[in-house]
């Protein structure tokens, strides 16, 4: 290793691996060393990992509960593996009607988001809402649903091509596969669907599949395909291109995930960790270059901003991000969201500037949530003598040490400057204008999009 | 889905071939007096099922139909015949109007040489024209960068994000789905703040601009989209005559025919309807067919504005869609990936009609997945509107593939 574990660096992982880097908890990482900042990141928070009793009813409640969830927990990286495996494996209320199995399907990801991915997919194929998501419900011997078939392959494992641009299967593999996982279907008692293994339903007759003749059981073509190295280079692709920058298959950064993903039985949490002490992970490459998605935006600009979040609310919450394109628990398609630039487009940014606007401007008290200016002023006896570039430089401190460009800088002094002849006075006026106006400024500018 | 490697492939294709710049699309596409062209693709994402929209009751092999299809089939008394064979789905009244009247050109068999059942790949390769990844933007963005950059955008995508075939565009590419969205937030307790917020944002995306990375990006979209928002402010609201359904895909269609009405350069649109991947229940309370009807609905309504607009004559309609469905139905009274599938163009300058026959149907004549075979290279459909309609060079659009013209367009 011979990245300097300093302050930037530590500042990286924990903004990537969690959803703010705060300057206190900066100050404890380095202070920790990088292996001890590694390792604490998997310690789970037990209370958000519990779900509340009875369930949760309707969809704005649903996003709600999430979005509340990654504010509070003490474990981020859980947070941020459940939302990248729920793009993985996108799963979606549009079709699966029914917030009780949607929040199973995301309790189910975030428990073994750390795990074997064998269980993982095993799990996901046992999964009502998956069952009802891509028809595996209905694949029956003699009139086979190849829709689960296909994205287990495509987009749960292997991928289409392996990393020298070859196909990993053929569509007789994609309708042997089928055959396989007919019968695993679902039965309906106590008022709702479990799942369960139809004997009836299943066909036993001989299959190939990728090469492998016999008597194939869904069970069979998981085990072929999560033991596969193909597997193994698209999951760190997937976690490569989520956590650092974007890659291909073919990428060198990712030969020690895929190997640690082999050499550990298929566990996650060794290519984590193969991840977050490569150098190249504290490279250029990655530093400042991810574009924030919707919820990340979200979670980050309200923790960054002090934002208070009404404990009353179990419904406004959730809009935040969906306003922005990114509705927890209803990605558009199995593919998932389209992450990187494809969130900043005009919408996008339009949106988060109307997202900005709604924040720094939550005045009310009993409002979903409130934003109050002063929390990132400090003490009223220092900032009644702020200057404009002080009142830049604390609020920029307190949002992550927020790093901005040269000409950034002066367009927010320029709009932070007096009328002629008046002087720049941090009083009530200035602060419900200026103060919650650069705090607008700041998390629309292209600056904020990205960490 | 996580980016590839291929979205950061540069169009090596393309720089190779000195690509000579032509005049102004607005001058290139009209001829002089005339209203520029336009041009409106409307993407049905997630597979339509081809079979059921354009359906071969009379073709080669035809009475198979019914036995792939034993609870999915269209009944043959109730097709909408349309020559060669073939009816389209009883709900496409509108569209049958339009073919009747020689405006609708029905391409049945568009694919591909060894097409994908994946999703991803499929609308990828549409997207793009490129059967291997060899680049990343789309077929109308090499289309329209061969001519000059214009001052106010000339293509839209109606959709959040541009990824489809207008990505990768030299020039700033618009999206968005509604006009009322197109407003600058202002601080409603501070409306005296309102102009100097909004200088402060120009200003920081002016600062970046010339920079690199995504902020750089960001800002050319923000540089862009004020300049939008000021010229969008200020259309004039348009008196719709055609009768559209109530859906939101109509409303995205209406919004296409008032940005015509206001006539501020936004020629090319690309719309998308998903909501096509029925691998069950297809037709539970007659979705898939309804689905059909209401996209036949909006567009004959649309076109009935762009009648009222005098710009018929100058507008085309390209209806498409990633692969066809099985032509076997699967358990789930739906049906899996297929392959080709039919396109529709329409416009008051096509040559209506049904362009080529439709795949043959005899189970001998379908292909080792048993799918049908290809009437039709989707680049040559895609290749005549660059050449016929843009007026682009298709050796720089689909390099690597030999053209061939067709004639739904003179």
């Amino acid at each position: 290793m011979s990245i300097t574990w300093d302050a930037a660096n530590a500042a990286h992982l924990l903004r990537r691996a969690g959803f703010v880097a705060t300057q206190k908890a900066v100050a404890v990482a380095v202070k920790k060393g990088q292996g001890k900042t590694v390792a604490a990141l998997f310690k789970r928070d037990k209370k958000q990992d519990k779900l509340p009793k009875g369930g949760i009813e309707g969809v704005d409640r649903l996003r709600t509960h999430w979005v509340k969830k990654m504010l509070s927990t003490k474990s981020p990286l859980v947070e941020k593996m459940t939302l990248l495996l729920h793009n993985h494996f996108a799963t979606a209320i549009s079709k699966v009607g029914s917030t009780t199995y949607m929040l199973e399907h995301v309790q189910m990801l975030r428990k073994g988001c750390f795990g074997s991915f064998r269980d993982l997919v095993t799990n996901v194929s046992k999964d009502v809402a998956m069952l009802i998501w891509l028809d595996n419900k209905t694949n029956v011997d003699g009139n086979p649903n190849e829709n689960y078939a296909r994205e287990l392959m495509e987009l749960f494992t292997t991928g289409v091509l392996d990393e020298n641009g070859a196909p990993n299967y053929t569509e007789t593999d994609v309708q042997e596969s089928a055959r396989a996982f007919t019968g695993w279907g679902t039965t309906w008692h106590d008022d709702r669907e479990w799942f369960k293994f139809k004997d009836w339903d299943h066909d036993y007759g001989s299959k190939t599949f990728r090469g492998v003749t016999g008597n194939l059981d869904g069970t069979d073509v998981i085990e072929n395909l999560v033991t596969d190295e193909a597997t193994a280079r698209r999951l760190a692709m997937k976690l490569w291109s989520y956590f650092a920058y974007d890659v291909g298959v073919d990428a060198p950064e990712l030969d020690a995930l895929a190997e640690a993903y082999l050499a550990n039985d298929t566990r996650i949490q060794p290519m984590l960790v193969a991840m977050f002490t490569s150098d190249a992970f504290y490279g250029d490459a990655a530093k400042g270059t991810h574009v924030k998605g919707p919820i990340e935006w979200t979670v980050n600009a309200l923790l960054l901003t002090k934002t208070k979040v009404n404990k009353n609310d179990d419904v406004e919450l959730g809009y935040l991000p969906t306003d922005l394109g990114q509705e927890p628990f209803n990605p558009p398609s199995v593919f998932g969201w389209d992450e990187g630039l494809a969130w900043v487009g005009v919408g996008g940014l339009l949106g988060r500037a109307r997202a900005a606007q709604e924040i720094a401007g939550a005045r009310e008290k009993d409002g979903s949530i409130q934003f109050e200016p002063r929390k990132l002023l400090g003490s009223p006896k220092k900032f009644k003598k702020f200057t404009p570039e002080q009142t830049l430089d604390q609020v920029l401190a307190q949002l992550g040490s927020m790093v901005i460009a040269a000409t950034t800088r002066s367009a927010l002094l320029a709009y932070l400057a007096p009328a002629v002849g008046e002087t720049f006075v941090l009083d009530d006026e200035t602060i419900d204008t200026k103060v919650r106006g650069l705090v607008a400024l700041l998390l629309s500018s292209p600056e904020f999009q990205v960490h | 889905m996580t980016c590839t490697r291929r979205i950061f492939l540069k169009r090596s294709a393309l720089l190779g071939s000195a690509a000579m710049i032509l005049p102004g699309l607005r001058a290139a596409m009209a001829a002089p007096g005339a209203s520029p062209r336009k041009l409106v693709l409307i993407d049905l994402r997630g597979g339509n099922d081809g079979l059921n929209m354009v359906v071969p009751y009379g073709v080669n092999g035809g009475a198979y139909y019914t036995e792939f299809r034993p609870t999915l089939n269209v009944a043959s008394g109730s097709v909408l015949q349309v020559g060669g064979g073939c009816g389209l789905n009883p709900t496409m009244t509108a569209l049958k109007s339009q073919f009747d009247a020689g405006r609708l050109a029905v391409i049945p068999g568009v694919s591909y040489p060894d097409p994908s059942f994946s999703h991803e790949v499929a609308t990828d390769v549409w997207a793009t024209g490129s059967l291997s990844y060899d680049f990343s933007e789309g077929w109308l963005a090499r289309s329209l960068d061969q001519f000059a950059v214009p001052t106010f955008p000339s293509a839209l995508d109606v959709d959040e994000s541009v990824t489809s075939v207008l990505r990768g565009r030299d020039a700033f590419v618009p999206s968005f789905t509604s006009i009322s969205q197109m407003k600058y937030p202002t601080d409603s307790s501070h409306p005296e703040d309102k102009v100097a917020r909004r200088v402060a944002y120009q200003a920081i995306a002016s600062g970046l601009v010339s920079g690199v990375g995504a902020t750089a990006t960001m800002s050319t979209t923000i540089g862009g989209m004020l300049g939008l928002i000021d010229t969008l402010q200020s259309i004039p609201q348009y008196a719709y005559v055609g009768t559209y359904p109530d859906h939101w895909f109509a409303k995205q269609m209406k919004m296409v025919a008032r940005l015509l009405n206001a006539n501020l350069g936004l020629d090319v649109y690309h719309v998308m309807l998903g909501g096509w991947d029925t691998h069950s229940d297809q037709e539970l309370d007659g979705y898939h067919s309804l689905r059909l009807g209401i996209l036949s609905d909006t567009i004959g309504a649309f076109y009935a504005d762009l009648v009222n607009l005098g710009i018929d004559d100058d507008t085309v309609i390209v209806v498409y869609s990633e692969f066809g469905r099985t032509v076997y139905q699967n358990g789930s009274n739906g049906t899996d990936h297929g392959t080709v599938n039919p396109v529709f163009v329409l416009g008051g300058a096509v040559n209506g009609g049904l362009i080529v026959p439709h795949p043959a149907m005899d189970p001998g004549a379908l292909d080792e997945h048993g799918e049908l075979t290809r009437s039709v290279d989707f680049r040559d459909v895609f290749g005549t509107i660059a050449d016929r309609w843009l007026g682009a060079n298709v050796a720089q659009v689909f390099p690597g593939h030999t053209y061939g013209a067709m004639n739904f367009l003179p």
